[in-house]
């Protein structure tokens, strides 16, 4: 009979250990996002750099970069760029993603955390090449914006091509938390598109 | 509590539907040999009692014994003969073992028991090879896949010095079973950084299973299975608890764990048991720098109860381990071309190896997994007897890339797994023991942020039936069983539901033969060949997307045909005791459909730059070797112990060398036994060399055949020589005892790159890493 009461208040207490343990079911029930596209941070889908003729402003070259679908998928749509050899321009560099509506400017967050950003704009003879290829025969650029430590940030530069050139003209997006010094080698790469651009 | 009771019914019937293998074996044979501890001649007709179960058996005249139908637990031998004393021996049974007894002369020896010669060997036709005791004890405070190594022919693949995942023969992450006290581990396994997330500590025991012979654990253990056991519940009244202290130098990495568990003296047959473990670290440091933001840290922890009687039991487990794991910023670069930077490097740059912390910042994981586990047995008279195993599992991985506002930053993933087996263990049947079982899961998985991983659900569910027979001399060991198992990956999507991926079913059968021949009682030799097969896995069939880290557009393939292989192990193993030991296992492996990621020429463009782009595909391919080791006591207090593991993997299709295998590698150790001192006992002092070879045979690439980085972005690294020093001892205070252990890896501090890591790429492997290790058996109240 004790055995019997025993068993008992045994079987009792795994009912009741069972019980709890299985009432963390609930935990695993993952619910996937309620919104597809509710992201904390942006998505570049598009570049978009305005080159204004620093002598007649009326004269603007506007190239874009843009990818949809995100790494994968369908191939990005890029601009040629064509600018005029031997010509000063302003060079205004916009980040966008534009799976809001209206469109998401990045541009502004870039512009806030300029501490921790530098961006380039390298000229390559060939595709996705290496950073040390970049060439200074194309064009001067120089950036016209500075950070709080009066280091460039590089939104907004003066470029001046040199002669005829015909090859690649890279933006980067460097992210710099610490280290930066106006140099490309700190910190790791958040944007890079590639346009073929001409001058001529 | 209406609910809570419909929603504990629920859960019990989903994972009755559908499950994973798992559980215990209740048709257990332990044997040996009885033998004059002096004379070295066997010993007849001694007595041998079980006195759990009151089994009581006799040698025969080869001093043979055995006992049959025991399940898995710890057992009292009490072997006695005429004009012998009587010996007592505490036997922790996982499985089929063998384990010979040498008593000593009541006239002679008035000393202390030396019991046997060495650990309990494991009775299988597979290559089998175990970590307990003191080789355990040796590797408290690493995590799973470093502690591992320990074992010959396993090596680690690893993703900088926190993450190692067990490599079995140059076989891993899908290819390899961890089970988790019994559960087959559903963590996240697909990816290289992503380590099993198992407490180490939980472990009394770890077992390797090399070759697929372990059809219960399912048929897709093409590398092998890896066990990690936990002791029985005690079944003698009493509280009793274990604290296990370590302390590293290199990343000032302490970890503490401890256990405490009764036998409920008032409920005869009720146990239960608690278990802890803290872990933390900070940065590691190489030879010539730190490694910024590498530290780790752990909380995990268990419980256990159980109920046992002689015809019925039940057993809960639950446990959770959870870890925060910084990620060395210098390896998580942005995109292809920063690789190449960091690559042209060759080390870091200055701002990712500044000091010391024990901050962990992004980029970083949190890992999460939980288990909850209900074991019962029924005996079937005398037939056999009956188990019924339920799980649930559920894993969390949240993957936080560096804190940038341009981008999704972040991936997290949830896995919940249902699994449940019900096995029917037969006793002994004209020699014949053997299993039939059922098994189902269901898993469903959710992501969130970032895709790599879709969503999807898989169901899974196999039936397999294994025998053993052995010959009344013990001469003779047959084990054969087949299996077959499906597996189902549907409802696969992304979230915003743009991308739909086809479902995939595959079946089939897999099977494993095996005999072994006990030539003499020192020697015996094992064949074994199976069939296994495996059906893609999730990452396999389905990633897309950038895998962080290495940089690199993973592309799976929904076509992908399962993988199988035809596998053959022959097993020498001679044994002279404590004196000398030698084997060797030579394994030959064939595989059709063998699924690898294919490096390409192609970039994928996006907005953060190009990335190389590498698919899933599929090659017949063999890889074949041996792992032999050697442990030889050349002189009464001195022993040698080598070990040496060969592999070779051949791309059958390509006529080349398979990617990403372990180069050759050989570990000497040279051991010196002082003998027992004033209060300090089982003495040693330890001095190993390893040699890890360079891995030439690496495929090349079909348009630059000359360079000798071949289909990968860099040379293999060179080859290294490692060496390393410890001492060990159990320090007595009374009647308490203290093992410790005292030791530096890579005593040389010795710049080196391992092409089995990750890392090869960024950095250096760690430095010399002092560390000492404690560990403190507990017994309140009287003993019994």
């Amino acid at each position: 009979m004790k055995n019997m009461i025993t068993f008992h208040k045994s079987i009792a207490f795994f009912a009741a250990a069972a019980v709890l343990t299985f009432s963390a079911c609930k935990k695993e029930k993952n619910e996937p996002d309620d919104d597809a596209h509710e992201h904390e941070n942006e998505e570049i889908t598009t570049v978009k750099l305005t080159f204004t003729n620093a002598v007649t402003p009326a004269e603007k070259v506007i190239a874009t970069w843009k990818d949809m679908d995100g790494a994968g998928g369908a191939v990005p749509q890029i601009s040629n760029i064509v600018l005029k050899a031997n010509t000063a321009y302003l060079l205004s560099t916009e980040l966008l993603d534009e799976h809001k509506n209206p469109a998401d400017n990045i541009t502004n967050e870039i512009q806030e955390e300029g501490d921790e950003h530098r961006v380039f704009h390298l000229f390559f003879a060939n595709a996705d090449a290496p950073v040390k290829d970049s060439l200074t025969t194309a064009a001067t650029v120089t950036a016209l914006d500075k950070d709080s430590k009066n280091l460039p940030i590089g939104l907004q530069v003066h470029m001046a091509t040199k002669g005829a050139f015909k090859g690649y003209f890279r933006m980067v997006v460097r992210h710099q938390v610490t280290g930066k010094d106006g140099t490309y080698a700190p910190g790791s790469t958040d944007a890079q598109t590639e346009f073929p651009i001409e001058i001529k | 509590m209406r609910h809570l009771r419909l929603r504990t019914l629920l859960c019990g019937l989903l994972a009755l539907a559908w499950a994973a293998p798992a559980a215990a074996q209740c048709t257990i044979r332990i044997g040996g040999v009885v033998t004059d501890s002096e004379t070295k001649l066997p010993l007849a007709a001694a007595t041998i009692v079980l006195k759990e179960t009151g089994q009581t058996v006799k040698s025969d005249e080869k001093g043979n014994y055995h006992i049959d139908g025991l399940c898995p637990g710890n057992y009292t031998l009490h072997v006695s003969h005429i004009g012998c004393l009587p010996v007592e021996l505490a036997w922790q049974v996982s499985g089929d073992e063998r384990r010979n007894i040498a008593l000593p002369h009541s006239i002679t020896q008035l000393q202390e028991v030396a019991v046997t010669g060495h650990a309990a060997k494991e009775v299988t036709t597979a290559a089998v090879e175990s970590l307990s005791g003191r080789d355990l004890d040796r590797t408290r405070g690493l995590n799973l896949g470093e502690a591992l190594k320990r074992v010959n022919g396993v090596t680690a693949m690893t993703t900088g010095p926190n993450v190692a995942k067990p490599v079995i023969n140059g076989l891993h992450s899908n290819r390899v079973i961890i089970l988790n006290n019994g559960i087959r581990q559903e963590g996240q396994q697909w990816g290289s950084e992503h380590a099993p997330e198992v407490d180490p500590f939980l472990a009394n025991k770890m077992v390797v299973v090399k070759g697929a012979g372990a059809l219960r654990y399912g048929g897709d253990a093409i590398g092998g299975v890896v066990l990690v056991e936990p002791r029985a519940l005690p079944v003698k009244p009493g509280l009793a608890g274990e604290v296990n202290l370590a302390g590293f130098s290199n990343n000032r990495l302490g970890a503490v764990s401890a256990i405490i568990e009764q036998q409920v003296p008032a409920i005869p047959g009720l146990s239960w048991r608690l278990q802890g473990t803290l872990r933390k670290g900070g940065n590691t440091r190489t030879p010539d720098y730190w490694l910024d933001n590498t530290g780790v840290e752990e909380y995990n922890f268990s419980a256990a109860a159980g109920y046992k009687r002689k015809n019925y039991g039940l057993e809960l487990f639950y446990s959770q381990f959870n870890t925060n794991l910084a990620v060395f910023e210098g390896s998580h670069i942005g995109n292809s071309t920063d690789l190449d930077q960091v690559i042209q490097q060759g080390k870091p740059l200055p701002e990712y190896t500044e000091g010391f912390s024990y901050k962990i910042q992004r980029p970083s994981q949190h890992i999460e997994h939980e288990l909850f586990k209900i074991k019962a047995f029924v005996n079937t008279g005398n037939a056999g007897k009956l188990n019924l195993v339920l799980a649930r599992q559920f894993n969390y991985r949240e993957e936080l890339d560096h804190n940038s506002v341009l981008a999704v930053n972040r991936m997290a993933l949830n896995l919940t797994t249902w699994s449940g087996e019900l096995l029917w263990d037969h006793r002994s049947w004209k020699g014949l023991r053997g299993t039939i079982g059922a098994s189902g899961m269901y898993q469903e998985n959710s992501y969130k942020h970032r895709l790599f991983i879709p969503n999807y659900q898989l169901r899974q569910y196999g039936l397999f039936w294994s025998e053993k027979w052995e010959s009344r001399d013990n001469k003779w060991l047959l084990e054969g069983g087949v299996r077959y198992d499906n597996k189902a990956y549907s409802n696969i999507s992304d979230n915003p539901g743009n991308l739909h991926f086809p479902g995939s079913d595959n079946s089939s059968f897999s099977g494993s033969l095996g005999a072994q021949f006990r030539i003499t009682d020192n020697f015996h030799a094992s064949l074994n060949a199976a069939r296994a097969w495996r059906a893609p896995g999730v990452n396999e069939l389905y990633a897309h997307g950038l895998h962080h880290g290495t940089a690199i557009m993973e592309q799976g393939d929904p076509n992908l045909l399962p993988e199988a292989a035809n596998k053959f192990n022959l097993a020498l193993h001679y044994d002279l005791g404590e004196k000398l030991e030698a084997d060797v296992n030579l394994y030959y492996n064939r595989f059709s459909n063998f699924i690898f990621l294919q490096p390409t020429d192609s970039n994928v463009v996006s907005a953060r730059g190009s990335f190389p782009w590498m698919y899933y595909r599929q090659a017949d391919a063999t890889t074949k070797g041996f792992d032999a080791q050697l442990r030889y006591r050349f002189l009464p207090k001195w022993q040698l112990t080598t070990k040496a593991s060969v592999l070779r993997a051949w791309n059958e299709s390509i006529n080349d060398w398979l990617i990403n295998m372990p180069s050759d590698r050989f570990e000497h150790e040279l051991s010196f036994f002082p003998g027992n001192l004033k209060g300090l006992k089982e003495n040693y002092i330890a001095l190993s060399l390893q040699n890890v070879t360079k891995q030439t045979r690496i495929p090349v690439d079909p348009a630059n055949p000359k360079d000798p980085s071949g289909q990968d972005r860099i040379p293999p690294p060179d080859a290294y020589n490692l060496v390393s020093l410890e001492a060990g001892s159990t320090v007595h205070f009374g009647r308490q005892p203290l093992s410790v252990i005292i030791g530096a890896s890579n005593l040389l501090n010795t710049r080196y790159r391992d092409y089995m890591n990750l890392f090869r790429y960024y950095a250096d492997e760690p430095g010399t890493n002092v560390y000492l290790k404690l560990k403190l058996p507990l017994q309140f109240g009287k003993k019994s």
